[in-house]
């Protein structure tokens, strides 16, 4: 597929979407993993205030160590430790509502399977919780790669510094791009998580410049506040550390859209290639 | 069975917000203090622009933030976090305490420096910043035996660290100043009519000294201590007049850091320190063969230059005229980058050509001075001294004119640099310019400015009581002097300069009214 069909078909996808944006129920499980967010990262800020130091302190303790209790250090140490507990929340909790959202998004563009959606749901949790241990395993194992590579050279060569930062974009844009679909083979068509896995990259690697676009835009588009976040030391030296959190918030809005976006452009696609072969 | 276990579970849980509740504490603690400091930060880069209000504000700041997590030392326990609370809060009413110094409000700031040394004995280096504090008050007040007590406290206690931005970096130098401070007491005991137990001190203080920097020497050898404490050896050796044992230490040093690129000592500094022990006690042409050695060995040493501009001034006092006007060229050829030096040597040529009847090339030299080296100390003397050719050679009209001309200068750079680090200077001069064409009023009102400009800050206080003086001394104005001082005193409640002030006024009055 050229790179101008592959981007109508990204375009179709996306504009099908567009009409469901004003519909309340489809931003519902959205809703519900941003508050997730907004809550875990509230906890982080706010360890140090009586009522949530309880559950504060232990929780900086796991994620950043006794040093990030320290102020102005915590704002340092806040983006990576809220993407460590990101990563458990992805598992745990994003895989369960992408599944709903995913399933309302097919049952809207015409695919209804049979039975409840709580039920179908609670009937694969499991295999939805497991589908998506690899992508994360990945993602950390793509974070432990780069920063394989000597600090010197990162700091002194620029050529370098943005070649690591580039690959490391992509590789997790492929990584996604890949298991795109497994959710909806799970919850759609009731695969177990070795072949929601397998034929998901199968799905992918048939569709592949549709898929990769509509992982791509959102992921780039998010890019410039994750490099923000990475100059975290900047922000505590020149401005308010404070501005993190905000940054961090501002980023769980736009993944809030961005979310809605790829889970429901990724059904559209799903359904589409799904319905062809048949 | 269930109930003991919740009973259980439920007190373990409190015992673990308790600790949780002071980390929290001490988390709010570090946000308060951070911004504090970030304010004093922001307002400290032009403080002259900060009235005292503002600098009051914040000390009252600190100081609420010091109350609000005040916590008792816990002697039976080693807990970590209440005593990194503590320190922080001693750090606060530090602070609370430095800005109050700051505005002159020296009463509170006793009062802060008190609170630390009377419930914070468990933070060692925080109770030594404030001795230290205390001891630099007391030498600022001229009470040099209070102060040497001080300095010698904190040298029993804190190990020295060169280097160190707090008390530990300052240690090193205390003994060789505490006996200095205890020199400057025979001063004092001379005006007593005994100075034997005064002599006596001095002389143990510099024994101490010298015994501190040796044992420093012989436990940590090859480090930058021993090497600072060698320099300080000799400090203490040249002192006492013992020119020679100042040498070898002296030498030591520099073949120590010779050739060492790394070394924090410039040899060329070390030798250039050799040249003024020498010009001390040592014939004039031994002096000189140190420095053109400096120049030949190091000539990239910033020790260079000054050895350049020490030469010109020995051959200036030795006469020679040539010499001396050789080795400032060569200052002004070889370091043009040293813009400090470039200025002072011009301004001792314009000196030097004056001295010399060579008045048309002194002249230049002046006139050169503001041109060459702008906002600069010997620039702003330059235009006084040419006044002060004309008062010499007795040229009334062109005295005058030059005092017209030396005032326009100054009110030019003030209009230009209202706010600039020689601005002071500049209105220093302008007083003295105005006093000179005796427009004394004039005069007064320029000093009174100056005070009003500085208020709140010590140095305001100082030219305030400098403009009574002036207006008892020069002026012979009494009743305007006894204002002053009444103003000083009104101004400064909480100085002793202002109390002193307060009685002096009175005195003045009550002297008028007789």
């Amino acid at each position: 597929m050229n790179i101008f069909l592959s981007l109508g078909v990204a375009g179709r996808a996306y504009r099908s979407i567009l009409p469901l944006m004003l519909r309340p129920a489809h931003w519902l499980p959205f809703l519900v993993l941003a508050a997730v967010q907004y809550v875990a990262l509230g906890i982080l800020v706010a360890f140090h205030q009586p009522v949530v130091a309880p559950i504060g302190v232990p929780l900086i303790r796991l994620a950043g160590g006794d040093k990030a209790m320290h102020y102005p250090m915590l704002f340092l140490y806040l983006p990576s430790m809220y993407s460590r507990i990101m990563l458990v929340v992805a598992v745990l909790f994003a895989s369960v509502v992408v599944a709903v959202a995913t399933l309302r998004f097919a049952r809207t563009l015409g695919f209804a399977p049979a039975g409840r959606a709580p039920t179908s749901i609670r009937r694969h949790l499991p295999t939805l919780i497991l589908v998506s241990v690899p992508p994360t395993l990945a993602i950390l194992a793509l974070s432990w790669l780069a920063g394989q590579v000597p600090t010197d050279l990162i700091l002194n060569n620029p050529k370098v510094r943005w070649g690591v930062r580039g690959g490391v974009l992509l590789a997790v844009v492929l990584v996604q791009s890949f298991v795109s679909y497994a959710t909806a083979w799970v919850v759609l068509q009731g695969h177990s998580v070795v072949a929601a896995l397998r034929d998901s990259c199968r799905v992918t690697a048939r569709t592949f410049l549709p898929t990769f676009l509509v992982i791509a835009i959102p992921v780039v588009a998010l890019y410039p506040i994750s490099y923000v976040m990475q100059r975290v030391d900047l922000f505590v030296g020149k401005l308010r550390p404070e501005t993190i959190a905000g940054l961090l918030a501002l980023r769980i809005a736009a993944e809030l859209l961005f979310g809605f976006l790829i889970v429901g452009a990724v059904t559209r696609l799903f359904l589409w290639r799904t319905e062809s072969a048949r | 069975m269930k109930a003991r276990l919740a009973v259980v579970l439920v007190l373990a849980g409190l015992g673990a917000c308790g600790g949780e509740a002071l980390i929290g504490a001490r988390y709010r603690a570090e946000r308060e203090i951070w911004h504090l400091n970030e304010e004093y930060r922001r307002l400290d880069i032009k403080p002259q622009l900060v009235g005292p209000d503002t600098w009051r504000a914040l000390a009252v700041r600190y100081e609420d933030m010091a109350a609000s997590y005040a916590i008792a030392p816990k002697t039976d326990t080693a807990d970590t976090v209440a005593h990194e609370v503590r320190t922080l809060v001693a750090r606060s009413l530090i602070s609370a305490a430095q800005i109050r110094a700051n505005i002159g409000d020296s009463l509170q700031m006793h009062a802060n420096y008190r609170r630390v040394l009377a419930n914070f004995q468990d933070i060692p280096l925080l109770v030594a910043e404030v001795v230290l504090a205390q001891g630099r008050i007391a030498e600022a007040a001229q009470k040099w035996g209070e102060a040497a007590s001080a300095y010698s406290n904190i040298v029993e206690h804190v190990a020295p660290l060169p280097g160190d931005p707090g008390v530990p970096g300052a240690v090193l130098e205390l003994p060789l100043r505490v006996a200095r401070l205890r020199h400057q007491e025979i001063v004092q005991a001379v005006a007593a009519g005994d100075t034997t137990g005064a002599r006596a001190a001095a002389r143990a203080a510099y024994a101490d000294a010298e015994q501190r920097y040796a044992y420093w020497i012989s436990t940590q050898p090859q480090t930058r201590l021993a090497l600072e404490a060698h320099l300080h050896l000799a400090d203490t050796a040249a002192d006492q007049a013992h020119w020679q044992v100042a040498l070898q230490e002296l030498r030591l040093v520099e073949k120590q850091v010779a050739g060492n690129k790394e070394s924090i000592v410039d040899a060329g500094n070390v030798r250039f320190s050799i040249a003024l022990v020498q010009n001390r006690f040592a014939p004039a042409e031994s002096t000189r063969a140190t420095l053109l050695s400096l120049l030949a060995e190091y000539p990239q040493s910033p020790a260079a230059p000054q050895a350049l501009l020490a030469l010109a001034n020995q051959a200036a006092r030795l006469g020679a005229t040539n010499d001396a006007l050789d080795y400032l060229d060569r200052l002004r050829d070889d370091y043009a980058g040293a813009d400090q030096l470039n200025a002072e040597g011009l301004l001792t040529r314009g000196r030097l050509l004056e001295r010399e009847s060579r008045w048309a090339e002194a002249l230049d030299a002046f006139r050169n001075l503001p041109v060459r080296h702008p906002l600069s100390e010997p620039a702003l003397q330059a235009p006084l001294e040419i006044v002060a050719h004309y008062t010499r050679v007795e040229d009334t009209q062109e005295a005058n004119a030059a005092l017209a001309r030396a005032e326009r200068e100054y009110r030019q750079l003030l209009a230009r640099y209202p706010a600039h680090p020689i601005t002071l200077s500049t209105r220093t001069k302008l007083v003295q310019t105005l006093a000179l064409q005796k427009r004394n009023d004039e005069a007064l009102t320029e000093l009174l400015a100056i005070s009003d400009a500085l208020q709140g800050h010590p140095q305001g206080a100082t030219y305030m009581l400098q403009a009574a003086r002036f207006a008892y001394n020069q002026m012979d104005d009494h009743p305007r002097a006894a204002e002053i001082l009444a103003r000083l005193a009104k101004s400064y409640p909480n100085m002793d300069i202002g109390r002193w002030a307060a009685a002096e006024a009175t005195r003045l009055q009550e002297g008028g009214s007789q």
